[in-house]
């Protein structure tokens, strides 16, 4: 008997030249792709990802600062009163004197007329004002403020920064959920659905291939595998039975 | 498309990981499983098709060359298929398990000329017949146009005896010329 008829088989051909549609061959081809370079898409996944992530957590430290800083602002107005006594402290006793010096100059002044008191305190001021500034107190104890409150705000800005990236951007959810996509894509298709169906064969013969191996019957075993291999290549095998 | 590699060699590297391999393999098997599950399935083709070519990937992992790559992978093509059946509640499935099968089928057994007809109307004839062939019939003769397994290849492919295999394909054939005998 022949297996072919070359007047069936030009008519045959002539009459059906389907083809896959362009765009389901991009899919099957970037799918295929995709399984043989899961690391490097997952490297390169993070860095795609770590650029938007950092201006993300940039931003929102930035805007975190900005309003933490206005809270901020009545200190540092109130800094020069307490920086005072803390400069004070440092060159306690001449600057005393030298205040006190000038304090009495200026009350002897103020005595002789009220038109040259003015200056008086005005230099009383200009003196005082050193003993404000000269110390570095202000700008010090502020941007150490700053600092000491920077790491913590900092860390847990950029914590908050990081989380609400995460949660606000949905690009990264996609991105997520894509990570765990493949059994999502599958389902799509109909795939597990059709799994399913499909399934119930395979999995009695492995069922069946074990019995078989815990009563010793290896070769038997052996052949039902082969069996199983040919009829369900497609069959992902339970690590137990891998081992030949 | 001239890799001079074997289908086999071709699955081998991709199940080592040359995506490109996989190309060329998928460049030349598109066309006749896309016709394959076409023929079988109207309107279903690209859902299965897909199927098919996804579990091609996944099964990489454990690829053995155990058999012409062509009877893998219409092997998969073939399961899907069933399970397809299975999925409409249909009793096509029943067809493949018949034992009498096409065995008991009388094989028109009239040669007739089909090149005395008019091309282009015996191409819409023959698919006309091909259409209304019972499902292992057709699919045997399909194997055979495009994927140009021998007998035993498609029993490999199908699940059956090539005594099978051989009274499906013979079946087919004969519808097929007779479709084309009607022409005249």
């Amino acid at each position: 008997m022949e297996e072919r008829d070359p007047m069936l088989s030009r008519a045959y051909r002539e009459a059906s030249q389907a083809e896959p549609p362009k765009p389901l061959d991009d899919r099957i081809l970037t799918a295929a792709r995709a399984a043989v370079a899961p690391k490097r898409r997952g490297r390169s996944r993070w860095f795609a990802w770590a650029i938007p992530l950092s201006t993300a957590a940039v931003l929102v430290l930035a805007v975190t600062l900005n309003l933490y800083m206005p809270r901020q602002a009545p200190q540092l107005e109130g800094l020069p009163a307490e920086t005072p006594s803390l400069a004070m402290n440092d060159s306690a006793p001449q600057a005393k004197a030298e205040a006190e010096h000038i304090a009495s100059s200026a009350q002897r002044e103020l005595t002789s007329g009220a038109a040259a008191a003015r200056p008086g305190p005005a230099r009383a001021e200009e003196a005082a004002a050193p003993a404000v500034v000269t110390p570095g107190a202000t700008p010090f104890p502020a941007q150490q403020a700053t600092r000491q409150a920077t790491p913590t705000a900092e860390s847990r800005n950029a914590a908050a920064a990081g989380s609400v990236a995460v949660e606000a951007s949905p690009t990264f959810g996609a991105a997520a959920k894509a990570q765990t996509a493949a059994p999502e894509s599958a389902r799509e298709t109909g795939m597990i659905e059709a799994d399913h169906a499909a399934v119930s064969g395979p999995e009695e013969r492995v069922r069946e291939i074990r019995r078989l191996l815990r009563e010793g019957r290896a070769e038997e075993a052996r052949k039902a595998l082969q069996g199983l291999r040919r009829q369900y290549p497609e069959y992902p095998l339970p690590d137990d039975l891998k081992k030949p | 498309m001239d890799d001079p590699r074997t289908d086999e060699a071709l699955m081998l590297a991709y199940r080592d990981g040359d995506a490109a391999a996989f190309e060329t393999l998928y460049g030349r098997w598109r066309g006749p499983m896309y016709r394959y599950l076409a023929h079988q399935a109207a309107g279903q083709a690209d859902e299965l098709f897909q199927d098919v070519w996804m579990r091609v990937v996944r099964a990489r992992e454990h690829y053995e060359v155990t058999a012409r790559f062509a009877t893998w992978l219409f092997r998969i093509a073939h399961n899907r298929l069933m399970d397809h059946y299975r999925a409409q509640g249909r009793n096509r499935v029943d067809l493949y398990d018949d034992p009498e099968d096409a065995d008991t089928l009388a094989a028109p057994a009239q040669d007739t000329p089909p090149a005395m007809l008019e091309r282009r109307e015996a191409a819409r004839h023959i698919l006309a017949a091909l259409a209304t062939l019972p499902e292992p019939q057709r699919e045997a003769f399909l194997l055979a146009e495009e994927s140009g397994m021998s007998l035993e290849e498609i029993a490999a492919a199908t699940g059956v005896g090539r005594e099978t295999a051989k009274s499906r394909l013979r079946y087919a054939l004969g519808r097929l010329r007779q479709a084309l005998a009607d022409l005249r």
